[in-house]
C-alpha cells in the first residue's frame, strides 16, 4: 500500500505540472480557456468518489476558475449523497458548467440535478459540443 | 422493447406511483427495466430519495421531536441484538421474540435495502462518520408502519453496532387497505398548508446559503424579512429540517471547501479564507481548527 500511494504522489505531482489528467472516474484536459472533464462509466458513484474527482480537478486548475463543459454522454447515477457534493463542492472554481449528453439520454437526469441541486453556477444542458462551448465562452476569461 | 417488456415497465411505474401516493418513500424501482423505463425508473427513484428528505412530521417543528421514539441496536449481520419497549410495541411483539431475529424479517424488502445502502456508507467514509436518515417501513401480519429515524455507528471492542433511533409517521392497517392516517396528529390551529409554506421558505433559505458561502450571511431578523417568515419560525424549523443552524451550516460548509482547496490547490491560505468570506486569517485559523484538529498550514 505505501509503495502505491508512493506512486499515486508521483504521478499527481507530475500532472500537476500538466493540463491532461485522466483516471478511472473521468479524462480531464484544460484548452482554450475551458475545462473538458469527460466522465467514464461509474458504477457505484458513491459520495467518496465525488470527492475525488472535485479533488482533481481542483489540482490540475492551479487556482484558477474556468467555465467546464462536462461530458456526461457516459450515463453516470451518483447517489444522493455524491449529487449534494457535486453541487456545492463540485461548482468550486467554475464559471459555469455545459453538461453535454446523447440526445435522449440522461437528459432527464441532469435536468433534475440542475433543478433539485441547484448548483450555484450558470449550466445548461447540451446534445452538440458546438452549442456547449457556445454557452460557455461568455464565461472565458 | 417488445410489448411483454412494454407491459412490465408500465406495471412497475404505476406501482412506484402508488406506493410514493400512500407516503412510502423508501420504495425504489429495480435497475432491470429496459429502454426509456431504465431512465424514467432511475428519475423516479431519484424523485422518491428527495421526497424522504422533504418529509417532516408536522410535530417537528413543535418542541416535542420524536416524542415517541422507538431504538433498536443490530449488528453487521442486521441481527437485533437489542430494542426498547415502544420497538416491541411497535411491532406488536414481546421483546423475547424480536431480539436475536434479523431486521429483514420485519422491515419492507425496499427498506431493507436502503439500510443496507446506508451501512455500506458507515463502512465507505473515512473521519467523521456521518449521522444517516432513514424512511422505513415496517410490516407485521396486520399492518405496514412507515417511520423515520437516525442510525449511528457504535465501535467497539467486540465489534460494530448500529444504534437505530426513530418514530412512526403512519400506520396502514392491512386488514382494511383504507389510507393511512397520521400516528401523531396536528398540534390544535396549525394549518398544514401554512406548515408547508413554512418549510418551503425554510428550504430557500437553505439554498440561499449554498448560493453564499463566498460572503458573510445577514441577520437572521434580515434573512426572515428576506424570505417572509416568522424569526423564531426560521431558527426553530431549520434546526429541525437540517440538524444544525443556520450559522453552523454556513460555516461548515465554508471550512469543507477551505479544505478541498487548501488540499488541492496552491492558494495561499490567506486568500483561501478571504475568498470564502472570513474577515480575518486568525478567526478562520481558529474556526478551521476547531473544526479539523488542526490548523490549515497542516493540510498543506
Amino acid at each position: 500500500l505505501f509503495k502505491n500511494q508512493n506512486i499515486y504522489y508521483l504521478l499527481t505531482s507530475i500532472t500537476s505540472f500538466m493540463d491532461f489528467f485522466k483516471h478511472e472516474y473521468a479524462e480531464l484536459s484544460l484548452h482554450d480557456g475551458i475545462l473538458y472533464f469527460k466522465y467514464c462509466s461509474i458504477p457505484d458513484f458513491h459520495l467518496g468518489i465525488a470527492q475525488k474527482i472535485v479533488a482533481d480537478r481542483i489540482r490540475l486548475q492551479r487556482e484558477q476558475a474556468f467555465p467546464v463543459l462536462c461530458d456526461l454522454r457516459e450515463a453516470v447515477q451518483p447517489s444522493l449523497e455524491a449529487r449534494k457534493y457535486l453541487a456545492v463542492e463540485g461548482s468550486l472554481l467554475t464559471t459555469a458548467v455545459a453538461y453535454l449528453v446523447r440526445p435522449q439520454h440522461s437528459e432527464r437526469l441532469v435536468q433534475f440535478f440542475i433543478q433539485v441541486d441547484q448548483p450555484p453556477v450558470p449550466s445548461g444542458v447540451f446534445t452538440t459540443e458546438a452549442a456547449a462551448l457556445a454557452f460557455l465562452t461568455p464565461f472565458k476569461r | 422493447m417488445n410489448e411483454e417488456q412494454q407491459k412490465e415497465g408500465l406495471t412497475a411505474i404505476e406501482e412506484m406511483i402508488h406506493e410514493l401516493a400512500k407516503g412510502n418513500f423508501s420504495y425504489r424501482l429495480p435497475s432491470t427495466l429496459e429502454g426509456e423505463f431504465s431512465e424514467l425508473s432511475f428519475l423516479l427513484n431519484l424523485l422518491a430519495e428527495e421526497l424522504s428528505g422533504f418529509f417532516v412530521p408536522s410535530h417537528l417543528l413543535d418542541d416535542q421531536a420524536f416524542p415517541y421514539s422507538f431504538l433498536f441496536v443490530l449488528d453487521t449481520n442486521y441481527c437485533i441484538r437489542g430494542v426498547n419497549e415502544a420497538f416491541s410495541g411497535l411491532l406488536g411483539q414481546s421483546r423475547e421474540a424480536i431480539v436475536g431475529r434479523t431486521i429483514a424479517e420485519f422491515l419492507d424488502p425496499y427498506s431493507f435495502q436502503q439500510l443496507e445502502q446506508a451501512f455500506t456508507q458507515f463502512t465507505k467514509e473515512e473521519g467523521v462518520v456521518p449521522l444517516i436518515r432513514l424512511l422505513l417501513t415496517f410490516r407485521t401480519p396486520i399492518s405496514r408502519i412507515e417511520s423515520w429515524g437516525y442510525c449511528h455507528v457504535l465501535s467497539g471492542l467486540k465489534g460494530q453496532y448500529y444504534f437505530i433511533r426513530g418514530t412512526q409517521l403512519f400506520v396502514t392497517d392491512l386488514s382494511t387497505e383504507h389510507r393511512p392516517q397520521a400516528s401523531i396528529p396536528l398540534k390544535s390551529g396549525t394549518s398544514v398548508l401554512q406548515l408547508r409554506l413554512d418549510i418551503e421558505k425554510i428550504r430557500k433559505v437553505y439554498q440561499y446559503i449554498l448560493a453564499h458561502l463566498h460572503e458573510p450571511l445577514p441577520s437572521l431578523s434580515t434573512l426572515a424579512r428576506r424570505f417572509l417568515v416568522n424569526e423564531y419560525k426560521l431558527k426553530k424549523g431549520f434546526k429541525a429540517l437540517y440538524h444544525t443552524t443556520i450559522f453552523k451550516l454556513h460555516l461548515e460548509k465554508r471550512l469543507t471547501q477551505a479544505l478541498v482547496m487548501i488540499q488541492n490547490s496552491p492558494t495561499s491560505l490567506k486568500v483561501i479564507a478571504h475568498s470564502l468570506g472570513f474577515k480575518s486569517y486568525p478567526h478562520f485559523s481558529k474556526v478551521f481548527k476547531d473544526k479539523y484538529g488542526h490548523p490549515p498550514s497542516y493540510y498543506r
